[in-house]
């Protein structure tokens, strides 16, 4: 058995495929007879997927705007304590609220009326703020994009060459270097390292500001660099190790030795190497990215970024239902949208892929 | 092969007696070892060794660094940083192996059978990890926290279901690549059952990556629990966890910063050695495979 | 972090649900214009304060967002008619004199000269929309409920304001004050931006030394000089106050030079910031308490004897000395801190009375035979909340589990956050909960009222309670109610035990060296703060 899953593991990933590509092979599932398989075109089989997901999509983020309702109604806390704070509020006033808010009708009602709302445009009032949420959303949606962005861009760019140099050395003194940093970088808590990078670059060095989002775009950049590396030390760990074991197990791969031994450049073989590697190295960044989206909060908390971590966190505990659920919903499809994006990478890019997609 | 092997690792090359025993020389390897021993003994014997360590002693808060008994000073209820380090061991390492390790047994189940069987099932188990990768962690925390109070095991199931849907994506990624490939063919020729071909063949080639992922997650469920105490639902006061000192120590960090920092360096330490182990690991087996 | 910093919205209020003024001026002949000598600076220019503030603020204005920052921000933009100050007197603030013909009715004179920040003059009919929006529970939520006694305001003369109550409220005066209730706006303006007073769009305006220039909430408020203030003109020229959500963060920041003042410093961090060269903490003694309440029908503490137990296994000597290590925290022999009562007594003269109280002193083998005479003479087991942004809090909750669990009762201590904290403790599902809050207007019942009054949150009620604390209402005689108050006290935490105090501590705040503050005291910061601040040499 293992000698089989031995023999078979090293089989050349590039020479299969182009073998195979032609011939409309059968692949995984469930499909036992033989004859002529049906071929779609590229672009069909594009647009079917396009269609399916975003159809499939919609679903789920029907699905989850009623968990968020349920779970919101669930969390501790009574919404007009939270109005009215510390003091009792008069029956009337009680009962004004709850009129207001539509507190009192049943809970499949308000849902309903709430879905009306939202689908047609009216995506409600922050309870907390008194400010429209599409105007909250608007004043704090730049900040987090940027956070996201500019770690994602640093994790990304420090990473995959980090990961690949470790696969080439592999073994080596700079491999594990590069291992054991990354996995310090991936140890620590966002904000054990944002804490440690504001006192040695805020304090010690005085490179960087240490609140606030800053006016105006170079102050903005100066504002989001350390921010943006703390989230990019916790989640660079990732690509590197994830890069660095993909990168060599194509480096082992037969047809990587048959082409050195003909005497392709070791260059030419990474780039190759790389591009075979990349459908886990795709996940992985898609995975990061959807990380980052949702786990902004912890590097908004340390650095006092005005962003939608720290609005997410502050409208759950106060139970300010429309802001959280308006929250929830755009990190749903921000993650979808990335989920399709990385799918339809790894279309482009591998054949294997693209053979499934045509059965 | 063996000329593979010497292409393949650009230096020296250590010798094996046989497939399954792992000798080493390597420095990290035998460092990792005994990190992770230490860790094990603190777990299983830190309550025994130390068994006041989580007692609160108002008499003596915030003693700095060298104090006469405490080397590490105490902290503001006044316990003694090494004793609620060492007796905080079990709980900072137990729950995240069960994290790891129920996100990972969830995510292999979901992630074969997603990319095996394809089409319908590929597409509903998808929808739903984008769906559990969206849920937003600080609402389900504070509903958790609500509904059971500040329990340890129930953060720990609420980390499972938040880690799966990422080792899902990753083993269905994985297994893809797989499953054009000629012997899964020559599998299903062979009439043999799904299960037996996912679980016993796709696995066992997916298998690096899902180690790799393995341990990185458990480095991440360590800080997964602490960044709880972080949002402040976080889990039982006063029980010894090194996130929670790690959290509680920030409000004297300028004065007894071995409050924080010894139970950071702890947590970052325990989680280089499983990752650095399983890289020893990782390499030992291909050296054996090459074989 | 089982810090103040994570995001903390707000720390609420004490609602003044039967809140009493210090009678000194009621009835008395009409106050003049006092100069507000006291607050003005002396110092030097200052060009920009950078200040730095505790957690988050999503809204300016205090009817919206009632935190105690909430209000010290807006204080430097917006004024009420008189100001409550530390010595039991009132200032003129927008109201330069004022007289009371009878029990329910009040006549104030308006300021002339008084200028909001868009130029225009201030008239009674602006206060007379104040006085409406600020009652108003759509508009008003958080605090309208301080002016539940108003009955109507209404314009009597080209600058002058009548206010009718529906029923004596000896403590009125206080609410139309920055301190609780009233932001005085203009009328124009409140009917165009009413509905978002205080978003970043809308901004406020009031008549202040200040205006606001921006606010990005989470992140902070940028204000300027208002030169037409009726009270001079501020040697500081420019504020930016920063939200800090870290308190690390904050630090590092001041320890690097980019903050001059830090508000609110707690007890838990005043060791570092003192030891933080080149700034000096100043503090306002016995500006919050700290105490434990309980739900007399939630078992088990419906007994008292269970009551006793656990008020008796609190060290709070200890906590203060050992655990609160400086920063002028005392313990707290009584709900009301000596500061309320000094309309009627001196501070030690307060503190005599108020220690004369009967104490429930820490004696863990006293709690033991107080639980072994109850029907849990083996213990039971009941949890304890706290407010994630007081980690002094935990602190305490901590020390007190491990004293019940000497005595057989389990302690099951939760940090949650701010809303939870309140929510629970207004649930009657808990029988114990802690109480923190600040002093604000410094009325002499502002805590005892809220903790005895109806709606409490130990739900408690009783015949000798409700008596002493009508009576106390509407008493105008200073010494008289702050005996009537005494009683409650005595009542609260004896008797009855509802309330355990723990511990009074102060507020404090951190300036860096060179700047300096004219006064400051628990009311200051209620007030145009700004105003007293220059640099000195």
């Amino acid at each position: 058995m293992s000698a089989e899953a031995t023999t078979v593991a090293w089989a050349p990933a590039a020479a299969l495929s182009a073998s195979d590509s032609g011939k409309g092979a059968s692949g995984a599932g469930s499909v036992e007879e033989v004859g002529v398989p049906r071929k779609r075109s590229l672009a069909e089989a594009l647009a079917r997927i396009i269609l399916l997901r975003t159809a499939g999509s919609v679903v789920m983020l029907l699905v989850i705007s009623v968990l968020i309702f349920l779970l919101t109604y669930l969390s501790p806390g009574n919404i007009i304590t939270n109005l009215t704070g510390l003091h009792p509020p008069t029956p009337a006033v009680a009962a004004a609220l709850r009129r207001e808010y539509g507190l009192n009708q049943p809970l499949v009602v308000q849902y309903l009326h709430w879905l009306d709302r939202f689908v047609h445009g009216n995506w409600g009032r922050s309870m907390r703020d008194q400010t429209s949420v599409s105007q909250l959303f608007a004043g704090r949606v730049g900040v987090t994009l940027a956070l996201v962005g500019l770690g994602f861009a640093m994790a990304v760019l420090a990473s995959v060459p980090l990961g690949v140099i470790a696969a080439r050395r592999a073994g080596g003194m700079l491999d594990r270097t590069i291992s054991a940093v990354s996995v310090v970088g991936l140890s620590a808590p966002a904000f054990a390292t944002g804490l440690l990078l504001l006192y040695v670059f805020a304090y010690l060095v005085s490179a960087f500001p240490p609140a606030g989002a800053g006016q105006g775009l170079f102050d903005d950049l100066d504002h989001l660099a350390l921010p943006a590396a703390t989230l990019a030390i916790g989640v660079g760990a990732y690509i590197v190790r994830l890069t660095r074991t993909a990168m060599r197990r194509e480096l082992g791969s037969d047809y990587v030795v048959f082409a050195r031994a003909r005497g392709v450049s070791e260059r030419r073989l990474t780039f190759v190497a790389l591009r075979n590697a990349a459908i886990p190295v795709l996940t992985m960044a898609g995975l990061v990215l959807s990380y980052l989206v949702g786990a902004t909060i912890l590097v908004e908390s340390t650095f006092s970024l005005p962003g939608l971590g720290l609005l997410l966190q502050e409208s759950v505990e106060f139970k300010d239902f429309a802001v959280v659920q308006f929250l929830a919903l755009f990190i749903a499809a921000v993650i979808a949208a990335i989920m399709l994006l990385v799918d339809l990478s790894y279309l482009v890019l591998s054949p294997e892929w693209r053979q499934r997609l045509r059965r | 092969m063996a000329s593979t092997s010497a292409t393949l690792n650009s230096g020296r090359l250590a010798p094996l007696a046989i497939q399954g025993t792992v000798r080493r020389r390597s420095v990290t390897f035998v460092a990792s070892l005994v990190v992770i021993g230490l860790a094990l003994v603190a777990a299983c014997f830190g309550q025994l060794l130390f068994p006041n360590a989580t007692t609160v002693n108002p008499l003596q808060t915030v003693l700095p660094v060298g104090s006469t008994g405490h080397l590490l000073g105490t902290d503001q209820l006044g316990r003694d940083v090494v004793a609620i380090s060492v007796a905080g061991a079990a709980s900072t390492l137990l729950g995240p192996v069960v994290i790891a390790l129920g996100s990972m047994v969830i995510g292999t189940f979901l992630g074969l059978l997603a990319a095996f069987e394809g089409r319908w099932v590929d597409f509903a188990i998808s929808r739903l990890t984008d769906l559990l990768l969206s849920m937003p962690m600080i609402l389900l925390a504070l509903v958790v926290s609500g509904i059971f109070g500040a329990s340890y095991w129930w953060a720990v199931v609420l980390l499972i279901v938040l880690q799966c849907p990422y080792d899902t994506r990753i083993v269905r990624a994985g297994t893809i690549e797989q499953v054009t490939k000629p012997y899964v063919e020559a599998a299903r020729l062979l009439r043999l059952s799904r299960w037996r071909i996912m679980y016993r063949h796709l696995l066992i080639n997916i298998w690096p990556l899902e180690r790799t992922n393995l341990l990185l997650n458990y480095a991440n469920a360590m800080i997964a629990m602490s960044a709880l105490s972080f949002l402040g639902v976080g889990v039982q006061e006063g029980t010894a966890n090194w996130g929670r000192q790690l959290v509680d120590g920030e409000q004297i960090l300028f004065q007894n910063p071995a409050a924080s920092v010894a139970p950071a360096i702890l947590i970052v330490l325990v989680a280089c050695a499983v990752n650095l182990l399983g890289d020893s690991l990782n390499a030992a087996e291909r050296e054996a495979q090459v074989r | 972090m089982p810090s103040l910093f994570r995001s903390r919205p707000a720390v609420w209020r004490v609602a003044l649900v039967a809140s009493v003024a210090t009678a000194t001026l009621l009835g008395a002949s009409a106050q003049t214009s006092a100069a507000v000598s006291n607050r003005a600076a002396s110092g030097g220019q200052i060009a920009t304060l950078t200040v730095a503030a505790p957690g988050s603020r999503a809204n300016l204005y205090p009817g919206n967002e009632s935190g105690t920052v909430n209000y010290w921000i807006d204080a430097l933009v917006q004024e009420g008619l008189v100001h409550p100050t530390a010595n039991g007197t009132y200032q003129p603030a927008l109201a330069t004199s004022w007289s009371e013909p009878n029990a329910t009715t009040y006549v104030f004179q308006i300021r002339k000269n008084a200028r909001f920040s868009d130029g225009t003059p201030l008239t009674a009919a602006d206060v007379v929309a104040s006085i409406d929006y600020a009652a108003s529970a759509k508009y008003s939520a958080q605090t309208a409920s301080y002016l539940a006694d108003l009955a109507s305001a209404t314009q009597s003369g080209p600058y002058q304001v009548t206010v009718k109550l529906k029923a004596p409220q000896v403590s009125f005066l206080s609410e139309l004050s920055s301190s609780a209730a009233l932001w005085v706006s203009s009328k124009s303006f409140l009917q165009a931006h009413g509905s978002d007073l205080g978003t970043p769009t809308s901004l406020v305006l009031g008549t202040g030394p200040y205006k606001v220039t921006k606010f990005v909430p989470d992140e902070g408020v940028w204000l300027t000089r208002d030169s037409t203030w009726w009270g001079g003109v501020p040697k500081v020229k420019n504020i930016v106050v920063t939200f800090y959500n870290d308190e690390s963060a904050e630090y590092l920041a001041a320890k690097s030079g980019a903050v001059d003042l830090a508000l609110w410093i707690m007890p838990t961090q005043e060791p570092s910031w003192n030891s933080l060269s080149g700034f000096h903490v100043i503090n306002a003694l016995q500006a919050s308490y700290v105490g434990l309440i309980f739900d007399p029908n939630v078992k088990p503490f419906n007994e008292l004897a269970v009551r006793k137990a656990v008020a008796e296994a609190f060290p709070r000597q200890t906590f203060v000395n050992r655990v609160l290590r400086g920063g002028d925290s005392q313990v707290a022999t009584a709900i009301t801190a000596p500061v309320s009562l000094r309309a009627a007594y001196s501070q030690a003269g307060a503190t005599a009375k108020l220690a004369s109280i009967p104490q429930n002193t820490f004696s863990l083998s006293a709690a033991k035979k107080e639980l072994a005479s109850s029907s849990y003479p083996h213990g039971f087991t009941t949890t304890l909340d706290w407010p994630n942004n007081g980690p002094q809090l935990g602190l305490a909750a901590a020390v007190l589990a491990s004293n019940l669990k000497q005595i057989g009762i389990t302690l099951k201590v939760s940090e949650v956050p701010i809303e939870t904290w309140l929510g629970n403790m207004f649930s009657n599902k808990y029988g114990l909960n802690f109480m923190w809050d600040q002093v604000m207007t410094g009325d002499q019942s502002e805590l005892a009222g809220f903790l005895l009054g109806a709606g409490n949150p130990s739900d408690f009620s009783n015949a000798q309670v409700n008596s002493l604390l009508n009576t106390e209402y509407a008493q105008t005689n200073p010494q008289k109610r702050a005996q009537e108050i005494i009683e409650l006290n005595k009542l609260a935490t004896g008797t009855d035990l509802v309330d355990a105090p723990l511990w009074w501590e102060p507020i404090g705040m951190a300036f860096k060296d060179g700047i300096s503050i004219s006064s400051y005291d628990f009311a200051t910061f209620y007030s145009p703060w700004a105003a007293g601040i220059s640099a000195s040499s």
